[in-house]
C-alpha cells in the first residue's frame, strides 16, 4: 500500500493531486492497458482519472484510500471507454499469431495477449492482485465485490489463463473475440 | 504450466510496466491545463445556453403578443383612434359591426380571450345564436346581485330572429357567470323599427345605452326607467337618380381622399339566413389573396370588414349585405349605405361600385 493511504490533514488539491499523480500514475496506467490493452487510450484513462479526482477532490471521503479511490475512479473509466469504443479486442493482440503452448508465452506482450483473452472481470481481478498487488480486500473494494467473490473469480481466472498458457486459448477452444462484461 | 504460481510469476512480471518520465510530465501538464480551463469552457457552455434560452423566451413572448395578427384578426389602423374613445368610459366593446366603430373593437387580449370562450360556449345554444347574429356585442362590466354573486355582463343589439317582425331592434342585457353561462337575460323591445341598433356607448355607471340606428337615428336607452329616446334624422344620403359609383366619387371628391372610404360586408347563406363557416372562410382568404397588405379584418362568423380599399370579391353563392361608410377625418360617420347585393352577378365589386350596378337599398323598416 503506497504512503497516501491515510492523510492526517486536509488535502489541498494542486499538490495533492500532483502528489498522487507522480505516486499512482504508474499503477494506474498498467491497470488501464491492461485492461484496454492500449498503450494510448491507457494514458487517456490515466488522465481522465486525475482529472476527475481534481474536481472531485473536495467530496473525497479522507477516510477512503487515495488509491482505492483512485482504482475505482479508473475501473469506471475502463467501464466507460469500452461503452464508447465498443472494443472487445485490444490492439496489441496478434490475431495471427495465437501461441499454441505455454512455453511460448515468455514475453510480456503474450502475457498480455493471454490476459486480454479472459472475460473482464477475470482480467480485473488479476491485475490488481497480482500485477498491482493489491489485498483482496482492496481488491473487493475496487470492483464492489465481497472478498469471498474476489477469492472464487481470482481462482476462476487463475484456471482459466493457465489453460490459455497451455492450450492457446481458453476452455481449450480456439475463440475470436473475448465478451465484456461492462 | 506447473501450477498458479507460475502464472502469478508470470504476472507479476507485468507490474514492472512504466511510463516514461516525461510521458508523466507531458500528461500532468495536460491535466493541470484541462482542470483550469474547464470551468471557463463550462461558463461558455451555460453562457450559450443562457442565450439560446433567452432567444426562445423573447420569441415566444412577442409571437404571443402578435398572435392575433399572425392567425388573422388584425386591426385597421385608421380604427384605432375610434376605438380609444370607448375605453374611457370603463366599459369594453366586444364587437361593434354597423356603426362608425366597425369593427370589434375588442381592446385587450383577455377581452378577445373571454368572447372567443363564450362564442365556443354557447354557440350551439340560444344565445349564441344572438351574439351571432347581433349588431353590437358590448361587455358593460360586471353585475352583482344581493347575494354576493357576480359575473361580466353583456349588453347586445339584435334585430328580432324569431318569430313575429324579424325587423325588430332589441337590446339585451346577459347576466353570465364566469364560466359563460346565462345566469340572467333581459330584453328590452325599443318602440320604433329603426333598424339595426349599434351601441356606441354606455354611459351612468352602465344605466344608459347611447345606439345608432341604420335608419340613422340615434338615441339612449335607460335600464332603469326603460325609457327611450330618439333623435337626428336620416343622416344617409339619398341615392336618388344617382349611382351609387356616383355618390362614392363625390364623397371622395368631396373629402379630398379616398382613405376614409370603407366597406362592411356581411355575409350570410342565402338558403337559411345563417352564417356558413366555410364559406366564410373562403370569403376571407379571397379577400386577403386579392389585397395582400391591405388591412382587413374578419370578426365574427358573419363580418368581414375591409378598410382602405375596393375589392373583387369571387363569391359563386350567397347574398352580401353591404355597408360602404363613408368616414369624416376625426373619425366619425360621415354617412353610410347599406345595399343588398348579390355578387355572383358581378364580376367585381369596384366595377359595382364606381361605374355601374342595380345596388339596392337594404331595407330598413318604414319612415320615421
Amino acid at each position: 500500500m503506497g504512503g497516501f493511504a491515510t492523510h492526517e490533514k486536509p488535502l489541498q488539491s494542486d499538490e495533492a493531486v500532483k502528489d498522487l499523480f507522480y505516486h499512482y500514475a504508474d499503477d494506474l496506467y498498467r491497470f488501464a492497458l491492461y485492461s484496454v490493452g492500449n498503450h494510448d487510450d491507457a494514458k487517456d484513462i490515466v488522465q481522465d482519472v486525475f482529472l476527475k479526482a481534481y474536481r472531485s477532490f473536495g467530496n473525497f471521503r479522507q477516510e477512503a484510500q487515495c488509491k482505492t479511490w483512485l482504482f475505482q475512479i479508473a475501473k469506471n473509466q475502463i467501464r466507460d471507454h469500452f461503452r464508447r469504443s465498443r472494443v472487445r479486442k485490444t490492439a496489441f493482440r496478434k490475431e495471427n499469431k495465437v501461441p499454441n503452448r505455454f512455453t511460448e508465452f515468455d514475453s510480456d506482450i503474450e502475457i498480455q495477449d493471454a490476459l486480454s483473452r479472459l472475460k473482464e472481470n477475470f482480467r480485473q481481478v488479476l491485475i490488481l492482485r497480482f500485477i498491482e498487488d493489491l489485498s483482496v480486500r482492496d481488491t473487493a473494494d475496487i470492483l464492489h465485490w465481497s472478498e469471498a467473490k474476489v477469492r472464487t473469480t481470482q481462482h476462476r481466472a487463475l484456471k482459466q489463463l493457465r489453460t490459455i498458457f497451455e492450450d492457446g486459448h481458453p476452455s481449450g477452444k480456439r475463440k475470436g473475440m473475448n465478451h465484456h462484461e461492462g | 504450466m506447473k501450477d498458479e504460481q507460475e502464472v502469478i510469476k508470470r504476472l507479476n512480471r507485468l507490474s514492472e510496466k512504466r511510463l516514461s518520465a516525461d510521458e508523466k510530465n507531458a500528461m500532468f501538464q495536460r491535466i493541470q491545463n484541462d482542470f483550469h480551463e474547464a470551468p471557463s469552457k463550462r461558463r461558455n457552455r451555460w453562457f450559450v445556453w443562457g442565450a439560446g434560452a433567452t432567444v426562445v423566451l423573447i420569441t415566444l413572448v412577442v409571437l404571443f403578443s402578435y398572435r392575433d395578427a399572425l392567425i388573422g384578426e388584425r386591426v385597421p389602423p385608421a380604427l384605432s383612434a375610434t376605438e380609444t374613445s370607448f375605453t374611457g368610459s370603463g366599459v369594453s366593446p366586444i364587437r361593434n359591426v354597423s356603426n362608425e366603430q366597425i369593427f370589434p373593437v375588442v381592446n385587450s387580449a383577455s377581452d378577445q380571450s373571454h368572447i372567443r370562450t363564450l362564442f365556443k360556449a354557447t354557440i350551439k345554444g340560444h344565445q349564441g345564436a344572438i351574439f351571432d347574429q347581433a349588431d353590437s356585442v358590448w361587455r358593460d362590466g360586471n353585475w352583482r346581485n344581493a347575494k354576493g354573486k357576480s359575473g361580466p355582463r353583456y349588453v347586445a343589439s339584435s334585430l328580432n330572429s324569431g318569430k313575429g317582425d324579424r325587423n325588430l331592434p332589441r337590446i339585451t342585457v346577459y347576466n353570465m357567470n364566469n364560466s359563460s353561462g346565462v345566469i340572467a337575460k333581459t330584453t328590452f323591445i325599443p318602440p320604433r323599427r329603426i333598424g339595426h341598433l349599434t351601441i356606441i356607448e354606455i354611459s351612468n355607471g352602465g344605466k344608459v345605452i347611447h345606439f345608432l340606428s341604420s335608419s340613422g337615428k340615434s338615441g339612449t336607452f335607460n335600464f332603469e326607467t326603460h325609457e327611450w329616446h330618439f333623435s337626428g334624422g336620416n343622416k344617409i344620403p339619398q341615392l336618388g337618380s344617382r349611382s351609387l359609383g356616383e355618390l362614392v366619387r363625390s364623397s371622395i371628391k368631396q373629402n379630398g381622399k379616398n382613405d376614409k372610404l370603407y366597406l362592411v360586408m356581411y355575409y350570410k347563406s342565402k338558403h337559411d339566413g345563417r352564417n356558413v363557416p366555410g364559406v366564410r372562410k373562403y370569403f376571407s382568404q379571397e379577400i386577403r389573396k386579392q389585397h395582400a397588405g391591405v388591412p382587413t379584418v374578419l370578426y365574427g362568423p358573419s363580418y368581414i370588414v375591409i378598410a382602405r380599399g375596393l375589392f373583387k370579391p369571387t363569391i359563386k353563392d350567397g347574398i352580401a349585405n353591404t355597408a360602404i361608410i363613408a368616414y369624416t377625418g376625426d373619425g366619425r360617420v360621415e354617412w353610410r349605405y347599406f345595399l343588398n347585393i348579390d355578387l355572383s352577378a358581378f364580376q367585381s365589386m369596384e366595377t359595382t361600385l364606381l361605374k355601374t350596378g342595380p345596388v339596392h337599398e337594404l331595407p330598413t323598416g318604414p319612415k320615421q
